[in-house]
């Protein structure tokens, strides 16, 4: 089996005065032009998982293997020679593109300061990726505060694409879009790794829109990995219970017809210590004394689950239809 | 269909908005929003679907006489409980109805909130003044409904600062103070946007719990077309300053008539299917270059030369319209 193309294992990372880690012995895997999720409320330490890829922070321990570097402590050296294949795009374009240069010189910047491309070609490189993001040749000269939202995005995919990375992190690209401009820009991305093969990893609270465009998908939950395997098993038969609460909270944009039981998570209370075993062990309407102890990985469905219940129970399901149904009063 | 909204508006209805145009204050440029219709019967929630750009907000505010000074109502009638408030004249009218009439949670629970302030203090000072409260008991009340939006620990909110909240709790406290003074008209503008989708869902059960309880209405502004469709008995579309179409929640979702309707509906993913979301093309005009009949015309793949006319509404269905040529005579 050859290499793929990031390996992740063990990972992890706390922040100073945290009890538990952000990210707390993590492991996954991306091979070559495809596309992860990776999905979880916030707090649930994605974003800050993808921080520690990138090397803006220092993991406490775990191993990042990407194209055969290892990224954890990694020299100087190192981080200069896998920059140019490892780029991300950021949540909100207003605030991470500099309001002060041209679109032509954002876009040129990773060319320059990466080197590799001759200076004479910068122009038409920047050209060919304006093309690439659908964005008109006249748009070089401006400002971005005369752009849309959904054309700043468009520029920061540019830009982190203009170096020719194996690997984009996209850090909730859509959320801060109005939807009929997200879905263009999904759109757009599946486009580009159509054609140039780039892996991405998502970071996303969004379900609906991972289903769109991931290959695998994985739920983090208080730093840890409770479910990954191939997007379709995990969004349309989740088996952990997690998982299972996060779908059923999605507000469906059509009106509901039939009344399937949903899987309610607990109310979090505040000031208790945080739980040694499963993470879920306090919000989890199916908690056994088990549960207490950190759950095996079993594998359902193609998927892995942390979970020791997995897969979920049908009847235990079927017996929370009943707290659903309480008045409202109408 | 035009003689149902005629009786319509006669009967009892809690706000009744008649050709509501609100532009710039001595500009010659044309109304951002304009030709606004719009019922809401007492005990009905009506859902404003619109992205950025609609004029959503701003037709919120001006039901509630707090537009920003550059702005003001050109034409119109707003009626609450069939009292005039629209105009200067009646502005004592208004501002006694704002609390115990209308009241209104703006899409930044912290913004709602006084950050020197503890929360309990802001929700007691509102009950002592609307409600006639004693001291005493309006710390008791606080309390009480604070455990009726599902605080496990009432009292300790009640002492916090807005600061001391996370997202979800804020928002519930701003509801919670919002609906505090019994209004029978609550303004939600993006109730729910920010939020994680497992608190999205507690928070809009427990608002719509608390509206059925006190039999009050609301109005709903939001982006989410899930919102809508959980909560909404009745929907209002905005594109542009305009309201394009218009009608009972569950018809206008699964028979979207207006272009500008089918191709939000069209843009919004779901976890059911990978489907391929297609967006609509162009954005939003500006408010300084509106087209001057239908402002979705340079958007629209059925454009043509009548367009440029201001479409009437055409009824599409029971108490359901469109305002778009291709339905004239249908």
């Amino acid at each position: 089996m050859t290499e793929p193309l990031l390996r992740i294992n063990d990972l992890t990372f706390g922040y100073p005065g945290q009890e538990q880690p952000a990210v707390d012995g993590v492991d996954l895997m991306i091979s070559e032009g495809s596309s992860l999720g990776l999905v979880g409320e916030s707090g649930s330490g994605k974003s800050t998982l993808g921080r520690c890829l990138l090397g803006l922070l220092r993991p406490s321990g775990g191993t990042i293997l990407f194209q055969g570097n290892s990224l954890v402590n990694a020299k100087r050296s190192t981080w200069r020679a896998v920059r140019p294949n490892l780029q991300i795009v950021f949540q909100d374009p207003q605030t991470s593109l500099n309001p002060l240069l041209r679109v032509e010189t954002i876009i040129a910047d990773p060319l320059r300061s990466f080197g590799t491309t001759p200076r004479r070609e910068i122009k038409d490189r920047v050209a060919e990726l304006l093309d690439l993001v659908e964005l008109s040749p006249d748009m070089t000269r401006a400002y971005p505060h005369q752009l849309s939202g959904g054309q700043r995005q468009r520029v920061a995919i540019a830009r982190a694409l203009a170096s020719h990375p194996s690997l984009v992190v996209l850090d909730e690209p859509t959320s801060a879009l109005d939807v009929s401009v997200g879905a263009k820009i999904l759109h757009l991305l599946m486009d580009i790794q159509n054609k140039l093969g780039t892996a991405y990893l998502f970071i996303s609270h969004d379900l609906a829109t991972m289903r769109q465009v991931t290959d695998t998908i994985s739920v983090m939950l208080s730093g840890k990995i409770v479910e990954s395997g191939p997007a379709e098993n995990v969004l349309l038969r989740p088996q952990h219970p997690y998982s299972r609460a996060l779908l059923d909270a999605i507000l469906a944009p059509r009106p509901q017809v039939a009344a399937v039981p949903r899987l309610k998570l607990l109310p979090q209370s505040p000031n208790q210590s945080p739980p040694l075993g499963c993470r879920l062990v306090r919000r989890c309407p199916f908690a056994e004394e088990r549960c207490e102890e950190p759950p095996p990985l079993t594998e359902v469905f193609g998927a892995q689950v942390a979970c020791w219940l997995a897969p979920i129970p049908e009847d235990r399901m079927s017996a929370l239809r009943k707290p659903d149904t309480k008045p409202a009063g109408s | 269909m035009v003689e149902t909204l005629e009786s319509a508006r006669t009967t009892d209805q809690l706000l009744t908005v008649e050709d509501l145009a609100v532009g710039l204050v001595n500009s010659e440029t044309p109304a951002i929003i304009e030709r606004i219709q719009l019922t809401v019967p007492r005990r009905t929630v009506i859902g404003v679907l619109g992205e950025s750009g609609s004029g959503k907000t701003m037709m919120s505010l001006a039901l509630l006489g707090l537009l920003s000074p550059e702005l003001a109502v050109r034409s119109g009638r707003i009626r609450f409980e069939g009292n005039d408030i629209s105009g200067r004249e009646n502005r004592r009218a208004l501002e006694a109805l704002r609390g115990p009439g209308m009241a209104m949670v703006s899409q930044q629970p912290t913004d709602c909130l006084n950050p020197i302030m503890h929360v309990g203090t802001q929700i007691e000072r509102l009950l002592r003044l609307h409600r006639g409260f004693s001291r005493r008991d309006a710390h008791e009340e606080a309390a009480e409904i604070l455990t009726n939006f599902g605080f496990a620990q009432p009292k300790a909110v009640l002492g916090a600062y807005p600061h001391q909240l996370s997202g979800g709790m804020a928002q519930r406290a701003v509801l919670a103070m919002a609906l505090a003074c019994r209004p029978k008209l609550l303004i939600a503008d993006e109730p729910t946007t920010g939020l994680d989708v497992t608190t999205a869902s507690e928070v809009l059960d427990y608002m719509m719990q608390v509206i059925a309880e006190s039999e009050a209405s609301a109005l709903v502004v939001t982006h989410d077309v899930g919102v809508v469709a959980k909560v909404t008995d009745f929907l209002v579309v905005m594109h542009a300053g305009h309201i394009v179409e218009r009608g009972p929640t569950a018809e206008v979702l699964t028979q979207p008539s207006h272009p500008y309707t089918q191709g939000l509906l069209a843009s919004v993913p779901t976890v059911a299917a990978k489907a391929e979301l297609i967006g609509i093309p162009g954005q939003v005009p500006s408010i300084t270059d509106y087209p001057p009949g239908c402002r979705f015309v340079d958007r629209c793949s059925f454009a043509e030369s009548r367009c440029s006319t201001l479409p009437p509404d055409f009824a599409v269905g029971d108490d359901h319209v469109s305002r778009c040529w291709l339905h004239e005579g249908k």
